[in-house]
């Protein structure tokens, strides 16, 4: 995430979540919801628990929103994540020595469990999205990583993450959009655990 | 301008690779988990208008429960989904085994530990049918300076007259309080 960017959203997302503006809350979790979630699969946390925990952290990292102090060289996106970091690894904590026995990686579905190859993927496309910018990662969230959304509502949303931009528009979405993907597809056509899934077949190429 | 044109038309037309599409589509969580979310999302709202509505009316010598209530009253917020999120099933059950949500509840909310114990006595005094609240006022007139200490000295007569079964059950009840003050809630 390019640092600018990054400030930006860290003064404008914290001063809305602090007055409280129902809106701020609202957009953080779009913004983050699916991230903590992927992270959270990623790292081996069953698909419910990630969903669940996901949900503990769109509830109570913005309630800790004023304990972030802006720093020169940090940013609010950066403090998230090592929130969600911390979220992860205090999941195994809790719950790590639980399991007797490893569960098999060959039960597709079985108890929410993703297999190991999957895994991998989620976290090849988590890596690629995060080397994304902020923006132009929101549009693939958006459009892609969720309730599907029309240019006009990632617009829309952008607006406000962004409101001394001026308007953001559908047109300057669609070419964000495009940007975005052939970004991610260079990105990914390189990753060795994208292009073992293409060698399974598993994707049509 | 031809160049713009041609450049725009290729933006439209443009569809990925399917296996680009295709690991996305596996990436994507489920539309309902965004449900999800969007409600974990109201939680914190409503828990910081609360936090903020309970920063400017400080303490108020209440049982817990009428505390609650009244600081959701004060912030316009529905309590239903925030007990939930909370485990809290009833502000008016103070026992060992609800104790400690409604601590962690009363720390996200804002209040400490000591102001929280005597919030907790004071709701364990109300549902023993023994009145504090009458007595504390009497006790304080217009001060609020020492509220605490006269909510404490108060509680500490009232718990005197207490059966023995219930003034037990009452520390049980304020020392697993106090212990889950100290824990790291997720």
């Amino acid at each position: 995430m390019d640092r600018e960017e990054a400030r930006y959203l860290a003064e404008d997302l914290v001063r809305r979540l602090l007055l409280p503006e129902e809106q701020a809350y609202l957009d953080f979790a779009q913004l983050y919801g699916g991230r903590f979630y992927r992270y959270f699969l990623s790292h081996g946390i069953p698909s419910v628990d990630a969903r669940d925990l996901a949900a503990d952290c769109v509830t109570d990292i913005p309630l800790r929103a004023h304990k972030y102090k802006v720093q020169k060289d940090g940013s609010f996106h950066a403090w998230v994540m090592a929130l969600m970091r911390n979220a992860a690894a205090d999941w195994w904590r809790r719950n790590g020595n639980k399991r007797s026995d490893p569960l098999p990686e060959d039960l597709p579905g079985q108890a929410g469990v993703r297999r190991s190859e999957d895994r991998s993927m989620i976290a090849a496309v988590h890596e690629a999205l995060e080397q994304l910018s902020v923006e132009d990662h929101i549009v693939v969230e958006l459009r892609y990583l969720g309730e599907e959304r029309t240019f006009a509502e990632i617009a829309e949303f952008l607006g406000r993450l962004y409101p001394d931009r001026g308007v953001v528009t559908a047109g300057s979405v669609r070419v964000r959009h495009h940007r975005a993907l052939k970004r991610l597809e260079q990105h990914l056509s390189r990753d060795t655990r994208i292009r073992l899934r293409r060698g399974t077949g598993s994707y049509k190429e | 301008m031809k160049e713009d044109d041609e450049n725009m038309a290729r933006i439209a037309e443009y569809k990925p690779p399917e296996w680009l599409e295709m690991a996305l589509a596996e990436c994507a969580a489920p539309a309902r988990f965004g449900q999800r979310w969007k409600e974990a999302a109201l939680v914190a709202y409503s828990v910081k208008k609360l936090r903020r509505e309970r920063e400017s009316a400080g303490f108020m010598a209440l049982p817990v429960a009428n505390y609650v209530e009244s600081l959701a009253k004060l912030a316009t917020v529905d309590l239903r989904e925030v007990l939930t999120w909370a485990a809290v099933s009833d502000l008016r059950e103070l026992t060992l085994e609800t104790i400690a949500p409604m601590i962690h509840l009363l720390q996200k909310l804002g209040v400490g530990l000591r102001e929280a114990l005597i919030l907790v006595r004071i709701g364990m005094a109300d549902a023993a049918g023994f009145d504090t609240i009458s007595a504390m006022a009497k006790r304080s007139g217009d001060r609020r300076e020492n509220e605490l200490e006269t909510c404490e000295a108060e509680l500490l007569e009232v718990e005197s007259q207490y059966p023995r079964d219930l003034y037990m059950r009452v520390r049980q009840v304020l020392s697993r309080a106090a212990e889950a003050f100290g824990e790291d809630r997720r």
